[in-house]
């Protein structure tokens, strides 16, 4: 009879997975992704955000399949969006173009068109309410109800309560000459998904890995910058925006007219009238506005404002806002200071590469465990000192 | 087809192959150097193989055989993992046997018998840069090797030798690859480093979280960063004896004897082990 | 259930695992015709370059073609593998299909990379007219055996190399300097194979050569 391999680690395997399905189904109820969709919408944005990949009831079903947990529903989706075929690349979108749901400024009383409050949580006590416990589905078509008949009683004349085509807070600071104006940039941005991130980054590969960043570890850093950790840069909000964004693609049926040099990016010729309107997104966009001096040093130097720009899938407001703050730190690199360390910063914040890489912790690692103790096993032996008799 | 429909022949989509295949072919015409990659998420974590996972995915076809091993065993849980995960999306026939098959995807050991021609080695590296430790920022690291400036592993062993009396590197001791480029053979132990000097087969080295891939092609030259009063020294196996097989010059597990107190050794390399055990059972 | 693999992506696997053996164990022979078949296309675009063409380039890619139809090849690649055109020293991918002195000064321009990206050396696809293993045969102007030695080869390989224009001049200037240089993959009418890196050391099998 010949020696086998004992097949131990298959059958481990095996009855773990069912042990992990034993916990999430112990309780006797199967979370319905519906439900999940429309109650967690807090965890559908960020897992969207974090994995980049905009698709509510996909999100849900990771958020299931993790049992809500950020990091396994990120690696789902993040694993799932790897193995869609890229289609089409939309075209360069206009941010004023949005149609608003919040929209604020700290940095002025009133702007045109309004401080829009919208749906937040800024409002609110954070108290437990009670009722949610008891709230049921006749509970809930009742207010919904209610909700309908007092938004059509309200419907505003339609000037006075456009949401679309608002003016940013920016361009205000631009026409007053205290930020400087800047020509569009169209070219295509990098994609990090498509060519690895190189250290120093473009600032499409910065802002990508930002919005894509663990919203835990974006906000912490933005914290940190703000508690003074790199000199300070006493950013205010100039306007944060919660916004259905339009979508469209260049014609996918027009003729290519680039034989010649100059590549076959179809959106950079895309003929805007000509497109296809895929739908919105809701987005979470944020423009800081921070003063730096002014370049060309003569002795008086003036300041100007800056501008950090943080957008994110879904309403992440504190992500967006964290993610400006880095943004505008990591345009005055300074490797003494961390949050305006680039490397530092962009390496470090992404869910699947940072819970990885932790959790790698845990394979076996006897292997080099047993070579490390020969080398510290070899300082013990009597012929490796010989230098210290003579020291 | 379900909604999230039926995956591509071995898992990633065949841009995603492209890309690695790309970069793999550099990769061997520039021995040792680590050549940049986007990396695709897998459904398996960064740090537990997605770097040699997908340099195996870009290569295999359904005529391979496949060995993965972890620590020297196929059936690390690891080991088993990955196997199964490209088994369900190749239909591959999969083997403990080095010697019947054609893909070797590793983690952290070469194996003990020698590779053939025909057989492709794909270790997974947690870290290629063999600088990172001296020089934490991988834009000066890039910098360094453009410039063939190594001083800084040559100070991190000399360092060693002056504190210790002999180089500490346990495993993944630096190499030096066609005389060019400094390389992390990844966390193999210094046994295995001899083995990647004018070798049979082609090794492939991936890093995924790393986004990097690199290579050492047959026939080429590696050696062991070292000094000339202190030459390369492997793991000490003198003495030691497997308890099942007898082998004796290899790799091997140090096993606490839970009942008696002391300690006894194992072949790591355990399909090895396995082979030898059973041709002296067909002998005795 | 596993999935089954479609016919292009088996010979686009198959095609490369010849590429890795080739760059691997420069100046072995690889019989691409097992994969891809041999002949030309509708095109006239030799079935081994097509497919090689097809296994590596893509939309993140860029190309140009010297030829006898550089315009109608360069659709036909572009249409198919979504690759961009480039001028021929911008090219990741070069494509020289006619043997005539445009295609040695052009090899001669081919981008060699940079000290920190070596890798964006350029992958030069030679069309050849024989390829063999060195043996003395039908004597032509062409017929070059050369030795070859370097990573991968055990020793020194021979081999010959039909092509009528002088690669070997630009190929020794751009690989002067490594890491930096040039990749060459050359492939002849009956799809054979041979691919030279550019580690790999071309000598003549008389004394002397570069």
């Amino acid at each position: 009879m010949g020696y086998v391999a004992v097949k131990g680690g298959t059958d481990a395997i095996r009855a773990s997975t069912e042990r992990l399905r034993y916990e999430r189904l112990k309780h006797g109820v199967s979370l319905d992704v519906r439900q999940a969709r429309a109650g967690l919408r807090g965890l559908v944005d960020q897992v969207m955000s974090e994995a980049s990949l905009y698709d509510e009831p996909v999100a849900a079903h990771a958020i299931k399949q993790a049992e809500g947990s950020p990091e396994e529903a990120v690696f789902l989706l993040r694993a799932y969006r790897s193995t869609l075929p890229r289609l089409h690349t939309t075209v360069p979108i206009d941010g004023t173009s949005a149609r608003v749901e919040r929209r604020i400024s700290a940095a002025f009383k009133d702007v045109p068109g309004g401080q829009i409050l919208g749906a937040g949580y800024d409002y609110v006590h954070r108290l437990l309410d009670d009722t949610l416990m008891h709230e049921d589905e006749t509970d809930v078509r009742a207010w919904l109800e209610r909700w309908r008949d007092a938004s059509q009683a309200q419907a505003l004349p339609n000037d006075a309560g456009r949401l679309d085509g608002l003016p940013k807070v920016a361009d205000y600071l631009r026409a007053q000459g205290l930020m400087e104006p800047r020509e569009n940039d169209d070219t295509p941005p990098d994609d990090v998904t498509k060519r690895a991130l190189r250290i120093p980054a473009s600032r499409s590969e910065r802002l990508q890995v930002l919005t894509r960043g663990q919203t835990g570890t974006v906000t912490s850093l933005g914290y940190a910058s703000l508690r003074g950790y790199g000199p300070m840069l006493h950013p205010t909000v100039g306007e944060l925006r919660v916004a259905a964004l339009p979508l469209t693609i260049p014609n996918p049926l027009a003729s290519h007219e680039n034989e010649a040099v100059g590549g076959s990016d179809p959106t950079l010729h895309a003929d805007p009238d000509d497109g296809y309107y895929l739908g919105e997104i809701r987005i979470t966009e944020v423009e800081t506005v921070v003063p730096v001096q002014e370049p060309g040093g003569e002795e008086r130097q003036a300041l100007r404002f800056d501008l950090g720009y943080g957008a994110c899938f879904g309403q992440n407001e504190t992500k967006a806002i964290a993610m400006s703050l880095l943004d505008q730190c990591l345009e005055h690199p300074d490797s003494r200071h961390p949050t305006h360390d680039e490397e530092f910063i962009l390496m470090h914040v992404d869910s699947v590469e940072a819970t990885g890489f932790i959790s790698h912790l845990k394979l076996p690692h006897y292997v080099t465990f047993q070579s490390e103790l020969d080398a510290v096993r070899r300082t013990h032996q009597p012929d490796a000192v010989s230098g210290e008799e003579d020291a | 087809m379900s909604r999230h429909g039926t995956y591509n022949f071995a898992f990633l989509d065949e841009g995603s192959k492209r890309e690695i295949r790309r970069a793999t072919l550099k990769a061997i015409a520039i021995p040792g150097y680590q050549v940049p990659f986007a990396s695709r998420e897998m459904p398996i974590a960064r740090g537990w193989g997605t770097g040699g996972l997908q340099l195996t995915l870009s290569l295999i076809g359904p005529d391979d055989t496949l060995k993965v091993i972890d620590q020297g065993t196929d059936e690390s849980v690891n080991a088993v993992n990955i196997k199964a995960l490209i088994r369900s999306t190749t239909g591959v026939t999969t083997s403990d046997d080095t010697a019947e098959a054609t893909l070797i995807q590793s983690r952290h050991r070469i194996p003990d018998k020698p590779l053939r021609p025909d057989q492709i080695l794909i270790l997974q590296v947690p870290i290629p840069e063999p600088l990172r430790f001296v020089e934490p920022r991988e834009e000066v690291t890039r910098r360094l090797h453009a410039e063939r400036d190594y001083t800084g592993a040559y100070v991190l062993l000399f360092e060693q030798i002056m504190r210790h009396g002999d180089v500490t590197t346990g495993a993944d001791h630096p190499v030096e690859v066609h005389d060019r480029y400094v390389m992390a053979p990844s966390p193999i132990p210094r046994i295995d480093n001899p083995k990647m000097d004018h070798g049979d087969a082609l090794i492939l080295l991936g890093a995924g979280r790393e986004k990097k891939i690199y290579a050492v092609p047959p026939h080429t030259r590696v050696t062991s960063l070292a000094f000339d009063d202190h030459p390369f020294r492997s793991e000490d196996v003198d003495g030691r004896t497997c308890e099942l097989c007898g082998a004796e010059g290899v790799f091997m597990d140090e096993i606490q004897d839970a009942q008696h107190g002391g300690t006894s050794f194992r072949c790591n390399d355990t399909s090895e082990c396995l082979a030898r055990m059973n041709a002296h059972a067909r002998t005795s | 259930m596993h999935p089954i693999p479609a016919d292009g992506v088996l010979q686009t696997q198959r095609c490369y695992r010849h590429l890795v053996d080739a760059m691997a164990r420069p100046g072995t022979l690889h019989e691409l015709g097992t994969v891809t078949g041999t002949g030309h296309d509708a095109h006239g675009l030799p079935i081994g370059i097509d497919v090689v063409a097809h296994t590596l380039l893509d939309a993140e890619t860029t190309f140009a073609v010297h030829g006898p139809d550089p315009r109608t090849v360069t659709r036909i690649l572009r249409e198919r593998t979504n690759a961009r055109p480039v001028a021929p020293s911008e090219a990741q991918f070069l494509f020289l299909l006619t043997p005539d002195t445009d295609a040695t000064r052009i090899l001669a321009t081919a981008p060699i990379g940079t000290l920190t990206a070596p890798h964006l050396g350029a992958t030069v696809i030679i069309d050849a007219q024989h390829l063999g293993d060195g043996e003395p045969g039908a004597a032509s102007p062409y017929r070059h055996a050369v030795h070859l030695d370097g990573p991968g080869i055990p020793g020194t390989r021979t081999v010959s190399i039909d092509v009528a224009f002088d690669w070997r001049t630009p190929r020794s200037e751009r690989n002067a300097t490594f890491p930096l240089g040039i990749d060459l993959i050359f492939i002849d009418p009956t799809a054979r194979m041979l691919a030279l890196p550019r580690t790999t050391r071309v000598t003549d099998t008389q004394a002397g050569g570069a």
